[in-house]
């Protein structure tokens, strides 16, 4: 009911999810990041494709889980696209 | 939704329409179920109050030893890599001042004890070149702190007249802003562990320092019932033991 529902993409070390719902005029992102004793989560919405990929690529946990970050960017522009 | 900008706070504050439109903000906040409207709700609140980007940042301990930071963004989403690289070599002094006061300040009250501030400068490239913050007090024991950054891309446009207004309905907008996006948070978690009515009712026991004796006693239930439920409850939340489901359900304000 209240979960943003969409595509969820875990990380294989389970450290890192991100969760691409599609949502009135455009895409509402959900990353969350484990460090050691921290949880991080960040929610946000886009509006356009352009501004979502300049987003994931700007992620620097690019670095550390490019597969994962190309997926979120491919799954991500085709909620664009639909 | 689109709002005019303001040409100052001062014309936005004074109509006579800022207090009902900042209450219709909060009423199509409690309207909406989904956690994913968040960043749009946000956004919509920011612009009603005269704000051009916002940011709200909650900070929750759920367990003893894990802290947990949320961040909703109604900017440029990149600001939040910006600000993780900045806010690991300096302190977050944004956060410091919101998570030990109570009251709106404007960014540029802030001391920076002479250092240079390189929060506000990275800021301002994001938009917030001026900035209010409004904390979030924790309204219970253990219930989740935060703030809630209002920002313009013009340069003191928070240090004019209509402050004082802006600030009192910022504060109110904070609060439900908050509470809404906690209690999205508390119904995701009583639906992910699939936890009842009488779930909740031992946990709030075990976090008002109730043994297992007078738990039995006043549910009329054995002592090995009320142990074996508390061992269901954590299981089902992935916590260690009964004090830590307790402190994770009062957390996300279910107790």
């Amino acid at each position: 009911m209240s979960k943003p529902q969409g595509i969820t993409r875990t990380s294989a070390d389970g450290l890192v999810a991100y969760t691409i719902a599609p949502a009135e005029g455009g895409v509402h992102v959900e990353r969350v990041r484990h460090v050691s004793t921290a949880r991080y989560l960040l929610s946000a919405r886009f509006h356009d494709e352009a501004s979502f990929t300049r987003w994931c690529r700007a992620d620097g946990l690019r670095l550390e889980y490019p597969f994962l970050l190309l997926e979120v960017e491919r799954n991500g522009r085709a909620l664009f696209a639909a | 939704m689109h709002y005019l900008q303001p040409r100052s706070l001062a014309d936005a504050a004074s109509s006579t329409e800022y207090l009902a439109s900042a209450a219709r903000a909060i009423d199509e906040m409690r309207s909406c179920g989904d956690r994913g409207e968040a960043a749009q709700l946000l956004g919509d609140a920011a612009a009603r109050l005269g704000a051009e980007v916002a940011l709200m940042m909650s900070v929750m301990q759920e367990t003893e030893s894990q802290l947990a930071h949320h961040l909703v963004l109604a900017c440029d989403p990149t600001w939040c890599f910006e600000y993780e690289r900045v806010c690991q070599a300096h302190a977050d002094r944004w956060l410091e001042y919101a998570l030990s006061h109570t009251e709106p300040i404007r960014a540029s009250e802030l001391s920076t004890d002479g250092a240079p501030d390189v929060l506000s400068e990275l800021a301002a490239r994001f938009g917030f070149c001026s900035t209010v913050i409004v904390p979030i007090p924790a309204c219970r024991r253990a219930s989740p702190r935060g703030m809630l950054c209002l920002g313009s891309s013009r340069q003191g446009y928070f240090e004019g007249d209509g402050f004082m207004a802006f600030r009192v309905v910022a504060r109110a907008v904070a609060m439900e802003l908050h509470e809404w996006w906690i209690s999205r948070l508390g119904r995701e978690l009583i639906q992910n562990a699939s936890l009842g009515e009488a779930d909740l009712t031992l946990l709030g026991f075990e976090y008002n320092g109730y043994g297992t004796k007078e738990i039995s006693r006043r549910l009329g239930l054995r002592s090995a019932q009320i142990d074996f439920r508390f061992s269901r409850i954590s299981k089902k939340l992935g916590v260690p033991g009964r004090a830590a489901a307790a402190r994770l359900a009062a957390a996300y304000g279910l107790l």
